[in-house]
């Protein structure tokens, strides 16, 4: 596409028929109808001696802004909206579950072989400096997933959907994609015992005692504070998108 | 032009109204309104769909997908029974309203 190639009116339905589809609020069966509205509107204008391209763009113009349509087809088809929510919901806990249970995996083992292999002991130091760094591991976690999360499905959210979409097409890569998202989680689980049955049997019963305090401490100290910020997010986000008065 | 809640009031009726002159597609609704308003009434015309769609599951209206004549498919919509009901329903309020803003205007001398 190296010169500025001549308006293709085809073209430029399709794109505005595939912008328009990105959202759940519309049923295949809308887009149809939409994008026969929007033939006979930027016919009608043409033949009052307008351009293909200036024909396009009333007809859009006058068939209404994409936020607003989507609305008000969201009324409509309320059910389907509801049902992508729930999904993104699906995918979103997850990418939670798979984030957290690397990071709590890596962070754990790395702390307490770590410890072990300075020849740190942990009844003579108590549990102050394992408790905190668990904690810091698992706000530092938790501060990642948000991130990721802000990242995949608000900056990203349109291109990811697109991709997932195209993924999915295809048998054989549903199939794939099928396996990956359930053997990952499964492996992470596996490592875990293993690392898990390793522990146990290099750590005295001591040493063990002060690890599971130290493990639930901190999970209780992070769990208080992601609680809190969870929380907050929630309510804020749902303050800003929930408006009053809208059915 | 209409206000926004009276628009919102009117699309009902309207259409229903247009519908009793025969089926007809969403982007000649518009048009059929807009020529018989002299233009005053124009709607956003993506907004229509959904009013239509709301009135299908009401089964005010019955639609059907045809090939139109410029070879390309149709959505036509025709009125049902219901519809007609809910037609003559719309008239009676409508025409209450008419009728008492009417003699209100005609007979009370305006406050300045």
């Amino acid at each position: 596409m190296e010169n500025p190639t001549p308006f293709d009116l085809n073209h430029a339905i399709q794109q505005w028929r595939e912008n328009l589809g990105q959202s759940p609020a519309f049923r295949g069966e809308n887009l149809n109808e939409l994008e026969s509205h929007l033939c006979d509107s930027t016919a009608a204008w043409q033949t009052r001696g307008l351009s293909a391209e200036e024909a396009f763009m009333v007809a859009v113009n006058r068939i209404g802004k994409g936020g607003a349509l989507e609305s008000e087809f969201g009324k409509v088809n309320g059910t389907a909206v509801w049902l992508d929510r729930f999904f993104w919901m699906l995918i979103g806990y997850q990418v939670w579950a798979l984030i957290s249970g690397i990071i709590g995996l890596i962070t754990r083992n790395a702390l307490f072989f770590g410890l072990n292999g300075t020849g740190y002991d942990f009844k003579a130091h108590g549990n102050t400096l394992t408790v905190t760094l668990l904690t810091l591991a698992y706000l530092a976690g938790f501060a990642c997933n948000l991130a990721l999360c802000w990242w995949l499905f608000y900056r990203k959210g349109q291109r990811f959907g697109r991709w997932l979409g195209r993924l999915l097409h295809s048998r054989t890569t549903w199939l794939l994609t099928y396996g990956a998202l359930y053997l990952l989680p499964l492996s992470i689980l596996l490592i875990g015992w293993g690392t898990q049955a390793l522990l146990f049997k290099s750590f005295s019963r001591e040493k063990l005692g002060e690890i599971a305090f130290s493990l639930s401490l901190s999970s209780v100290i992070s769990g208080l504070i992601t609680t809190a910020v969870l929380v907050g997010l929630t309510l804020f986000l749902a303050r800003k998108r929930l408006r009053v008065g809208q059915s | 032009m209409l206000s926004k809640d009276l628009v919102a009031a009117s699309t009902v009726p309207l259409v229903l109204s247009v519908l009793t002159q025969g089926e007809s597609y969403g982007y000649e609704l518009i048009q059929r309104v807009r020529e018989l308003s002299g233009n005053r009434i124009a709607w956003t015309e993506g907004m229509l769909y959904p009013v239509l769609h709301w009135m299908e599951n009401e089964d005010l209206v019955e639609s059907e997908w045809r090939e139109a004549e410029t070879g390309r498919k149709r959505k036509y919509y025709r009125l049902r029974k219901q519809g007609r009901k809910a037609l003559l329903d719309e008239q009676q309020q409508w025409l209450t309203v008419h009728e008492t803003l009417t003699k209100l205007w005609k007979t009370q001398p305006r406050s300045t």
